[in-house]
């Protein structure tokens, strides 16, 4: 098994964890990352919101407002440790 | 009627399409909430939205030499609350941002409803609108206030639904004839919200098409959808299907004050449906508008 391979990978991926929550005066998402992230990072993980949002309403055009946050402070549910 | 211009509902991934088939748009239909962030109604006072800097400028180079529209996701105009003035006025900066919209279409639906304590939560959803007297009243000086501070032709689509509302006071297409009648917008015919609609156990869509008044119509939506969870969605994400071409010849041609044929696909479906074939459904399109142009030389010739 090309282990260094897997490592790379792993190493290079980075994860995000996502979940929908009612909020107050919209619908939530919240991604969880860890670390810190870049503009291209940020730019990434507001798409997938967009399209996860779109696809769990089955409308990207009559989903109304949702709120967007990205949280750092939880980090159990996304850290991958190789070892 | 002139020739029906060919277009897109502009996404990030449009200027990989726009630079492989440009020559085939005509005009763009930009979406103003996607152009900016929204940090809510609680933000303090001047600092709720923020544009989009960069994704602004990249729309401006693609919209120059093309027609521009602005199409609104969430003014909730049919909500039984005050018109939403701050929104309002981003919307007005994001069109002066980019010169000026041709015309500026919204949704008949709801977005915006009392929630528990809560007076104006979005459903996270667009909600059915319950057609009659009432509505129509609620709207009317909201759409004049939307076109007086854009200063273009308004138009409101047809929206889709998961289910219907039982016995309403008026039907959709009544509901819309009757807006056109009173001058106050014109029609957004979205064909593929009918067929989700008719699959959703809604008005069967030729019957819907027989009732309206297709001088009201302005502008047409074109988009596919999928079978999901025992519905059938408007998720946008396949070429239109085939029943909705055939709608499609059978009523753009006598859409006297048609000036827009426009595409709809989800962004993240843009590789699964494929460059080349997005360029092969815009030619379709351009078939369509000639056709349309033909049918009206004919009419007028007549």
């Amino acid at each position: 098994m090309p282990t260094a391979e897997i490592l790379e990978t792993r190493v290079n991926t980075r994860s995000a964890m996502m979940a929908v929550t009612e909020g107050f005066e919209r619908p939530r998402v919240t991604a969880y990352v860890s670390g810190s992230m870049s503009p291209d990072d940020f730019s990434r993980l507001t798409r997938q919101a967009y399209d996860t949002i779109s696809k769990l309403t089955g409308h990207p055009c009559m989903s109304g407002a949702f709120d967007f946050i990205v949280s750092r402070e939880q980090f159990k549910q996304v850290i991958n440790v190789a070892f | 009627m002139a020739r029906p211009s060919v277009g897109l509902l502009y996404n990030q991934t449009a200027p990989a399409l726009l630079a492989h088939a440009g020559g085939l748009v005509e005009h763009l239909t930009a979406m103003p909430d996607r152009l900016w962030f929204d940090f809510g109604r609680s933000a303090p006072r001047g600092q709720r939205f923020r544009a989009a800097r960069a994704p602004i400028a990249e729309l401006q180079a693609w919209a120059e030499g093309r027609v521009l529209a602005g199409h609104g996701l969430g003014m909730s105009l049919p909500s039984a609350m005050p018109l939403d003035e701050t929104l309002l006025h981003a919307v007005s900066a994001i069109d002066h941002a980019l010169g000026g919209f041709a015309w500026y279409s919204e949704h008949l639906n709801l977005f915006v409803t009392p929630n528990a304590s809560v007076p104006n939560a979005q459903a996270g959803l667009g909600l059915p609108l319950s057609y009659g007297e009432a509505a129509l009243a609620l709207l009317k000086p909201k759409l004049r206030r939307v076109a007086g501070a854009l200063g273009c032709r308004l138009l409101l689509e047809n929206g889709s639904f998961f289910t219907p509302l039982p016995e309403m006071e008026m039907h959709e297409p009544a509901f819309l004839n009757a807006l056109h009648e009173q001058g106050l917008c014109g029609t957004l015919l979205d064909l593929h919200n009918l067929l989700v609609n008719e699959r959703n156990g809604g008005m069967p869509a030729a019957r819907y098409l027989d009732l309206l008044d297709l001088d009201a119509v302005e502008e047409v939506h074109l988009a596919g959808g999928d079978d999901s969870l025992g519905f059938y969605a408007d998720s946008h994400s396949t070429l239109t299907p085939g029943v909705v071409w055939d709608w499609a010849y059978t009523v753009l041609p006598h859409c006297r004050r048609l000036r827009a044929i426009t595409f709809e696909y989800q962004e993240s479906y843009f590789d699964r449906i494929g460059v080349r074939a997005l360029a092969t459904e815009l030619e379709r399109m351009h078939a369509l508008a000639e056709a349309c142009a033909q049918q009206q030389e004919t009419a007028d010739a007549s």
